[in-house]
């Protein structure tokens, strides 16, 4: 019996809903090992961690090689490296920054590389899944894949709502062949690529898996008849900069409490995994000095959204398509440098949030033009990704 | 300006003046150096953390 051939991923939980069908036509490597553990405890045969084709000799060189670029850089620093003319207080203090963090950075990056390197050489994949393009990781697997003539992939782990044709780094395209979830996202991208649906979502098409309303409210301690609200939270990232970062959303979350505080809402505040673990801290002294009572939580995202009335989100966010999913009305409260398109959920800065949320009605349009096949999304990738990893 | 107003135009809004710049930097700040490992441009794998760390020079440059 010949083996099955070997697919290697970034490792992405978005995906993870397509694992166990890969795992019927490939042996699966995974970048990520947190994924490939994950992936074994499915009781997925044949997985492989990418790092363990990884040996002493080659992690050595590795190592070597990156403090020879290390060198490099410290030598072009000596020789009056220049980071922007415009700016001269910048580049004086480059020498106090890029040494260690171009150290960090590249061996960790090289050593990577060096993993990649065994294992292709050894089990020779036949393709590259990733659901992202912007991180050290997903690159070294596919910029190494290009260079070795194996087919790259990618599969977006979410929609950004960012201005279509944008200059961010989330629209930079590295892999060959693109999926999407939808027509958003096709045309956000604006590229040839397979709509495909969105895998991660198929889950909340299957009634018997998300609680009910009145279950969630029950497992929630909510009191019947409640007005109930769940703030979707957000964090900021500096791969773009918009607007005043941190203080912004702190602007937000406090038009949040106070339309909370003038309904007499039941507050979830479901929070972004994104986001350092001192925040539930903050939320929480926040709803108790506002007097708002309510939840904090991370996980269990489908509770938080068949709980609310009302779902708010701290600019665009996917949970928003979740709750449309799930029937529930979204509103977002903006911020800058991102919005959903204007067929998605209504929006407001804050000032009027109670009148939003009390007018927001569920919207089938919007998750009709962000996905295709809905509930049967992991079939069709799966079989994009057979299409072209033969 | 009034919120009514931002939110017909709010993409671009608020966006800071350094951005498109710290973009090009992220890549470019190491033109000269040819820093390749096993045919992989560094560059592209440092990217998005050089992204970060830029932006942040920006914004405390500018807030200074």
């Amino acid at each position: 019996m010949t083996p099955k051939p070997i697919l290697a991923l970034a490792g992405g939980h978005t995906q993870k809903a397509m694992w166990p069908a890969l795992a019927e036509h490939y042996r699966l490597a995974f970048l990520d090992t947190a994924a490939a553990n994950l992936a074994g405890e499915m009781g997925l045969e044949g997985i492989m961690r990418i790092e363990g084709f990884l040996d002493g000799e080659r992690f050595n060189q590795a190592k070597n090689e990156a403090m020879w670029a290390s060198e490099k850089v410290m030598a072009a620093l000596k020789n009056g490296l220049v980071l922007d003319h415009a700016v001269p207080e910048l580049n004086s203090k480059m020498p106090k920054w890029l040494p260690l963090f171009f150290r960090d950075q590249a061996e960790a990056a090289m050593v990577r590389l060096a993993a990649v390197d065994a294992c292709f050489a050894k089990e020779k994949p036949v393709g590259v899944l990733v659901h992202e393009d912007v991180t050290s990781e997903s690159r070294a697997l596919v910029l190494y894949a290009k260079e070795h003539g194996v087919p790259t992939l990618h599969l977006p782990h979410a929609n950004h709502f960012l201005k279509a044709r944008t200059t961010d780094i989330h629209s930079q395209i590295t892999a060959e062949h693109m999926a999407f979830y939808g027509e958003y996202m096709a045309d956000w991208y604006g590229v040839p690529g397979t709509r495909v649906g969105a895998p991660q979502w198929d889950w909340l098409y299957h009634d018997i898996k998300i609680p009910t309303k009145e279950i969630a409210r029950r497992g929630m301690g909510i009191v019947d008849g409640t007005k109930t609200l769940t703030y979707a939270t957000t964090w900021f990232q500096m791969t773009s900069v918009f607007g005043k970062g941190a203080d912004d959303l702190e602007a937000a979350w406090l038009r949040m409490l106070e339309a909370a505080k003038t309904l007499k809402a039941f507050l979830i505040v479901k929070m972004h995994p994104g986001e350092q673990a001192n925040q539930e801290k903050h939320y929480e002294e926040g709803m108790k000095k506002a007097e708002v009572h309510g939840a904090i939580m991370r996980q269990n995202t489908e509770w938080a959204l068949r709980a609310a009335d009302c779902v708010i989100v701290q600019g665009p966010s996917n949970v928003g398509v979740e709750a449309a999913i799930l029937g529930t009305p979204v509103v977002e409260l903006y911020q800058y440098g991102a919005r959903y398109p204007e067929w998605g959920p209504s929006g407001t800065w804050g000032e009027d949030l109670v009148q939003k949320i009390e007018a927001a009605t569920p919207n089938p349009e919007f998750v009709r033009r962000i996905l295709d096949h809905p509930g049967e999304a992991t079939e069709h990738a799966v079989e994009w990704v057979r299409g072209i990893c033969k | 300006m009034a919120a009514t107003q931002e939110a017909q135009d709010p993409l671009e809004k608020g966006a800071a003046q350094w951005q498109e710049r710290a973009r090009g930097l992220a890549i470019s700040w190491a033109d000269q150096l040819d820093l390749v490992y096993l045919g992989v441009p560094l560059v592209r794998l440092l990217e998005y953390p050089m992204l970060d760390v830029i932006n942040r020079l920006y914004e405390k440059h500018h807030d200074a």
